[in-house]
């Protein structure tokens, strides 16, 4: 819950996402769901053309499973914030 | 009466943002690609789906791309191949990714490359899939010995 | 309609199973349930490597291990053509019992759009819509 909480205060910045196969994907993030799955909004391919239709695609969904990273903006992420979460979803699991 | 619906509806959307039905419902009766883990690229009219992204199109066609004779090198794709396959009910697990295709430049990228028979193009990709395969094994193994892991799973060719 | 709905309209159709070990199974879907589990007759199994065939009289296949489906091209038709007739039936039976009140989203099915006629202001307006009757090329 705590990573699709982040994601969503993440909506509308731009990322690039890092697939499990090495391709990059740059885009604005529109959309979240539970499993992570991610919605771009105005893609762009940054490194290989592996997919060379994806020229004429502006939105992609993207499998959760399939990401390796996501890379944010630094400026966009409030990592005191991040820290009180996750020490209060911790102190829920030890519960 | 008009407005509280429409302020209601607003609501349920509002609830229903985030989750993997509202990101995929705006695609409905679009012309969409979809990525599946064993590296298809399938191309179809999205008509219906359910929130575990199983997807039905109709009028696919599947999509090979290669790279120059010879070269098994499929970053730079340089021919392609197409087969019409119909109506497609794809199981959401094994998407990777799926997208609108813009339809007036869906056809642009293709300008660039040559196009051959699907059935030569399948039996390409077959064979470079075996090579990875005899590769990824034989780096697992390497790593292995050295006590690292390789994140290969047999199934995602994508 | 949900495409597990498309499935069961299309029971006694010939239908391509593929799974996600790249085996495929060619038969007649005889039954299929919420989990996507399947039973086909008279089937052809294929290995991966297209190469040995099987021909199996009856088979079940558990739903997790599907990749893909085809179908035939008549199934889109028809299904739409069953859920019209079912909806003609439910609201025949709806009036008679009166209607629900606060019905605000469509029995709840987020797949049904629910102003046809409006352009909510998520679509892009360039993207064109393919309606079932027309070819998309």
């Amino acid at each position: 819950m705590l990573f699709f909480s982040f994601f969503k205060t993440l909506v509308d910045q731009e990322v690039v996402v890092e697939l499990k196969n090495d391709i990059e994907i740059k885009g604005v993030l529109k959309s979240v769901d539970q499993y992570l799955n991610l919605k771009l909004d105005n893609i762009s391919c940054t490194n290989e053309t592996k997919y060379p239709h994806l020229t004429s695609v502006k939105n992609l969904f993207i499998r959760g499973s399939t990401v390796r990273y996501v890379r944010i903006n630094p400026n966009a992420v409030d990592c005191t914030l991040l820290q009180d979460a996750s020490r209060r979803e911790a102190m829920q699991a030890a519960k | 009466m008009s407005e509280t619906d429409s302020n209601v509806e607003d609501l349920y959307l509002e609830s229903y943002a985030f989750t993997t039905a509202a990101a995929i419902v705006g695609s409905v009766d679009r012309k969409i690609f979809v990525l599946l883990r064993d590296g298809r690229n399938l191309f179809g009219v999205l008509r219906t789906f359910d929130q575990f992204a199983n997807l039905v199109l109709q009028d696919t066609i599947e999509r090979i791309y290669l790279g120059s004779e010879g070269s098994d090198d499929l970053s730079k794709p340089e021919r392609f191949g197409e087969a019409y396959r119909g109506v497609f009910m794809v199981r959401g697990e094994n998407v990777v990714m799926m997208g609108e295709v813009d339809i007036d430049h869906e056809d642009e990228h293709l300008e660039v490359l040559s196009q051959i028979p699907f059935e030569v193009a399948e039996k390409e990709l077959k064979s470079i899939h075996k090579q990875k395969m005899k590769f990824e094994k034989a780096k697992t193994k390497k790593l292995l010995s050295k006590g690292l892991i390789n994140d290969f799973a047999k199934s995602d060719l994508y | 309609m949900l495409p597990l709905y498309i499935l069961t309209s299309a029971k006694n159709q010939p239908i391509l199973v593929e799974l996600k070990n790249g085996e495929t199974l060619n038969g007649l879907l005889t039954n299929c349930d919420s989990w996507m589990n399947l039973t086909l007759s008279e089937v052809i199994q294929t290995s991966p490597n297209g190469e040995d065939f099987l021909k199996i009289p009856e088979i079940y296949i558990r739903g997790n291990h599907i990749k893909y489906l085809r179908l035939p091209e008549q199934t889109m038709d028809q299904a739409k053509e069953q859920n019209l007739i079912n909806m003609e039936q439910r609201n025949k039976n709806q009036r008679r019992r009166g209607n629900n009140n606060g019905n605000y989203n469509n029995n709840g099915n987020f797949n049904r759009r629910r102003n046809d006629n409006n352009q909510s202001n998520r679509r892009n307006f360039n993207n064109r819509r393919f309606n079932n009757n027309n070819n998309t090329e």
